[in-house]
């Protein structure tokens, strides 16, 4: 005889409800299997129906589309935060030297910067090269508009050249191997992108860049 | 796609994509924008300055430094003030030698290419002044000369300040149409080869960024 565990709750309760099969339904007759229908020519069969239901109806390459068009949204309004906002570039060069390293360095630009807002001497600034087209240069302001500059290295002459309207000068930490203001004069305003506020290395050793230049004591007052 | 991921809702990622592709679009695909002023009067705005009205000009914004030609018309931030844009004629591209047409009022300009030598000193480019067009620079003028404050006040100006070509006309009706390149400007041009300075080259004579 086989041994049957009473259950603790009725088998006919809420409960119990989802676990009854057919067995236990006594009284209720065995559901007949239904008389499947012959398959049709150019139909397809219920079971292939069935299967894709569960998927969704879109065809697949509307799938990819989307993934395709949500990515060109994400990157485009990554594109235009770092045009206006702030950005992360690389930088190579040895004219900033002591401040940035001469390889592998990283800047965080910002864009709020971008056409001399705001800039003041002292200030690291990236601007683009008025002699190259789309050329990206990092060096430190050294004038601004109206300001009297050296216009050579320091040493060599002692020509002062004022700073012209909506202009400023520009030159690099390392002086003996920087191509800047000496070169090309003075710089339109609006080529600057944006002022340098941190750099860094992927590893590590990020800092902010501060503008070194400070006010003499006795002009203070 | 991430909505069932993030909290943010949709409608903000919405707004920022509608935004970014605004700004995207007017920044580096193309642009409407009227033109004010009387410097480029008998090809753009010819009546502003009597009835003010203004045509609506269409700026390609595709690789603006790399593509502008001698000829064409361009808008440029200016040099003296760094949020103003500028619409005006490329005369003279890198390494031409330019007559200057007119005299200048100084309104900035580049110093130790252009116009000042010595201590301190402001020069003012004079009619019959030679400028040779130092590379990466054009000269622009406006075609209504005597109007216009232009390459003869604050000297050749940048590629890079360079945002975009004039197309088309696109209002009002009666004036849409393609906008015509060529110099119309009577200013002399001795054509010529830029250089960069000889810094940029190391000592085997090769071009270094």
């Amino acid at each position: 005889m086989p041994i049957r565990f009473s259950p603790a709750i009725s088998r006919s309760g809420p409960l119990f409800r989802c676990f009854a099969s057919n067995a236990t339904k006594r009284n209720v007759p065995r559901a007949q299997p239904q008389p499947q229908p012959k398959p049709k020519l150019n139909e397809p069969s219920p079971q292939k129906l069935e299967a894709s239901n569960q998927y969704p109806k879109e065809p697949w390459y509307r799938v990819h589309i989307r993934i395709i068009g949500k990515f060109a949204g994400f990157s485009l309004i990554l594109h235009v935060v770092s045009t206006y906002g702030y950005s992360i570039n690389l930088t190579g060069g040895i004219s900033m030297l002591p401040t940035v390293a001469a390889q592998e360095e990283w800047v965080l630009l910002s864009k709020y910067h971008r056409r001399g807002r705001d800039i003041e001497v002292g200030d690291v600034v990236s601007y683009y090269n008025p002699l190259v087209v789309g050329q990206m240069v990092m060096k430190r302001v050294i004038g601004m508009p109206g300001d009297f500059v050296l216009r050579d290295t320091p040493g060599r002459s002692d020509v002062m050249v004022q700073v012209p309207e909506g202009h400023f000068w520009s030159a690099g930490d390392n002086q003996a191997f920087s191509r800047d203001s000496r070169i090309y004069g003075p710089i339109p305003l609006a080529l600057i992108r944006g002022k340098v506020i941190a750099s860094g290395f992927p590893s590590g050793g990020w800092k902010w860049i501060v503008n070194t230049l400070k006010e003499p004591e006795e002009f203070r007052a | 796609m991430w909505s069932h991921v993030s909290r943010t809702p949709k409608y903000i990622y919405n707004i920022a994509l509608g935004v970014s592709i605004l700004l995207y679009t007017n920044k580096n695909i193309f642009i409407t924008s009227p033109i004010t002023g009387a410097s480029m009067a008998p090809t753009l705005s010819p009546h502003h300055h009597t009835t003010g009205s203004y045509d609506l000009v269409f700026f390609t914004r595709l690789f603006p430094g790399y593509s502008a030609r001698k000829g064409e018309i361009v808008s440029f931030w200016t040099p003296h003030e760094p949020e103003k844009m500028s619409v005006k004629r490329i005369i003279a591209k890198a390494g031409d030698t330019v007559i200057v047409g007119r005299d200048g009022k100084r309104r900035g300009g580049n110093g130790v290419l252009g116009g000042i030598e010595g201590e301190g000193a402001v020069n003012y480019f004079k009619r019959g002044d030679r400028v040779s067009v130092p590379a990466g620079h054009v000269w622009v003028e406006g075609d209504n000369t005597e109007n216009s404050v232009d390459s003869c006040d604050y000297g050749p100006i940048s590629l890079g300040l360079v945002t975009g070509r004039a197309k088309y006309i696109v209002w009002p009706t009666y004036r849409i149409g393609s906008i015509k390149t060529g110099v119309m400007s009577k200013t002399k041009v001795i054509p010529g080869v830029s250089e960069m300075p000889a810094e940029y080259f190391d000592e085997r004579n090769q071009f270094t960024r």
